[in-house]
């Protein structure tokens, strides 16, 4: 029944779009034209990776965005004027790299424990100081997923944090830190691929992050448990200043009443969810009493635009707004978890020595409360903004609040 | 006699031997569950333990050596050929056959420069 709703409200979006883009209010940088299914080609394809970074995309990063003049775009998708992280306004006083400190200057370096990065991306290249394959011992970390047709995961994530800067704006959260990227075999929540890394394998993607030096480790996975070598490993890296994220999952389910412990209900990391352009929980993102806090990674109707492998190979889904080097795509808190990355990158340079347990306190009291009818109904009407709601945990991330906040740590 | 003597010894010692210790906690072995074949070296053996966890591993070991000590003389000791530093004091050891997998466990964590041997599980994970 949902599934039928869903595909009616994309038929009809499919014939407004065809309007809108006849009536010059649609496309946009992509080159225009109606919209395409997922197996065809855009037509800008031509444009070649080395033409530059993100083009002018920006003027669809709803979560990046507070602005968004392209109003048939807009107006389209139904895009809440609040879906946005606030990140604009913190950009003006760093990217990602370090504001103060011993390393003022230099960049903060983020770890991505993931499969299949896209190294050689335009909006990424640059960025990348480091690569290491878990799996075989070597530095390759491409083409490793198993399903070549579909979304080059590893590449979103790490475009999601980083993705270079078109002047002043940014698809990515950080466009100036530095990655580290590790390559560790995954399954797929869906696709029935399954995965058989060993508990030594996270153990060693986890020591190699600390090893290269990364502040912050995005890891967009889970569904199962993390094994004893691994968590003891996860403890020393938080008690050593390292700030561990992970996605909350997309089941819609509660993690409470499951019977195991997913990695994102750790005491030692930060749990995310997905938010979507309507400014509410994605109905897809899983939730329970130990997930602390959401961040955009889309919706039914409409994906973050992602990075995805160059050409006409990955998931190619443009909405006919951008070229196959990015996509549409894909939603998931794997793409929430990046955003909360993004953002605790930016806390670290702005405060060097922030601890993982002062960054968590900081994202969940600057938070914004969202949604409507039984959230947050327990607010005590003191403007305090730690309460907690049981499927949208402490609330929105607020990036411009968090940075602003740990700045101002003594 | 003897033979139903030699049977209770054997099944004793086949029960006896299924546990290891993780954490210095002993993890008991309730029942294999089954085996997923790929080849020899994939093969991937699922067991349930007394506390109802699953677990699933190939004929691999992760051992972690106290530090400044040198295990790899327990090794040869044990007749243990087939291993590898992966990172610091921790090495991962392949068990050539899974009947003497938990008795390697046991004999590993009793030499006095080895602070632990556990399985290496596998941890399944997925995109999300």
């Amino acid at each position: 029944m949902k599934k039928n709703i869903i595909i009616k409200k994309n038929i009809i979006l499919f014939f407004i779009s065809i309007f809108l883009t006849a009536c010059g209010g649609g496309g946009g940088g992509g080159g225009g034209g109606s919209i395409q299914s997922s197996s065809s080609t855009s037509s800008d394809n031509s444009i070649p990776a080395s033409s530059g970074v993100s083009t002018n995309y920006f003027q669809y990063a709803w979560h990046t965005n507070p602005n968004i003049t392209n109003i048939g775009y807009k107006a389209l998708y139904g895009i809440d004027n609040n879906a946005h992280i606030n990140i604009t306004t913190t950009w003006s006083k760093t990217k990602g790299k370090y504001t103060t400190g011993a390393e003022i200057n230099q960049s903060v370096k983020v770890a991505i424990i993931d499969e299949d990065f896209e190294v050689t991306h335009p909006d990424i290249n640059s960025k990348i100081i480091s690569t290491y394959n878990v799996m075989d011992n070597t530095t390759n970390v491409s083409n490793t997923n198993k399903l070549s047709t579909s979304l080059s995961h590893g590449t979103a994530v790490a475009g999601a944090i980083a993705s270079s800067a078109n002047n002043t704006n940014s698809l990515g959260i950080a466009p100036d830190v530095e990655l580290i990227l590790i390559n560790i075999d995954l399954g797929g929540e869906f696709t029935g691929d399954i995965s058989t890394a060993t508990d030594g394998d996270f153990e060693a993607a986890f020591k190699k992050a600390d090893e290269l030096g990364a502040k912050v480790i995005n890891c967009s996975w889970g569904g199962g448990e993390l094994k004893t070598r691994t968590l003891a490993e996860i403890t020393r890296l938080r008690n050593k200043g390292i700030t561990i994220i992970f996605s909350s999952g997309n089941n819609g389910a509660n993690h409470d009443s499951d019977s195991i412990t997913d990695p994102s209900e750790l005491d030692d990391v930060i749990g995310v969810g997905a938010s979507g352009i309507n400014n509410d929980v994605a109905s897809y993102s899983n939730y329970g009493s130990k997930i602390d806090i959401l961040a955009p990674g889309g919706d039914a109707t409409l994906s973050l635009p992602l990075l995805d492998k160059l050409g006409t190979i990955g998931r190619n889904v443009s909405l006919s707004l951008v070229n196959n080097n990015y996509t549409f795509g894909s939603v998931g808190t794997s793409f929430s978890a990046p955003i909360v990355s993004g953002v605790a990158a930016l806390m670290y340079a702005v405060k060097p020595t922030i601890t993982p347990d002062q960054l968590r306190t900081i994202l969940i009291t600057t938070s914004n409360k969202i949604g409507t009818g039984a959230a947050y109904s327990d607010v005590a009407g003191d403007g305090t903004t730690s309460t907690f709601d049981s499927i949208r945990a402490y609330g929105k991330i607020n990036a411009s609040k968090a940075v602003t906040k740990a700045e101002s740590l003594p | 006699m003897k033979f139903i003597l030699l049977i209770l010894v054997t099944f004793s010692t086949l029960f006896a031997s299924d546990f290891y210790y993780e954490l210095n906690k002993k993890i008991e072995i309730k029942k294999q569950l089954n085996k997923k074949i790929e080849n020899s070296e994939n093969t991937i053996y699922e067991y349930e333990t007394i506390s109802g966890k699953i677990i699933k591993f190939k004929n691999e070991i992760i051992v972690e050596c106290k530090q400044n000590a040198y295990c790899e003389d327990d090794f040869i000791d044990l007749t243990i050929n087939n291993y590898k530093k992966i990172f610091g004091e921790v090495y991962l050891i392949k068990i050539e056959y899974h009947s003497n997998f938990f008795i390697k466990l046991q004999e590993l964590y009793k030499k006095k420069d080895i602070k632990s041997a556990t399985p290496n599980y596998i941890t399944s994970m997925s995109r999300r």
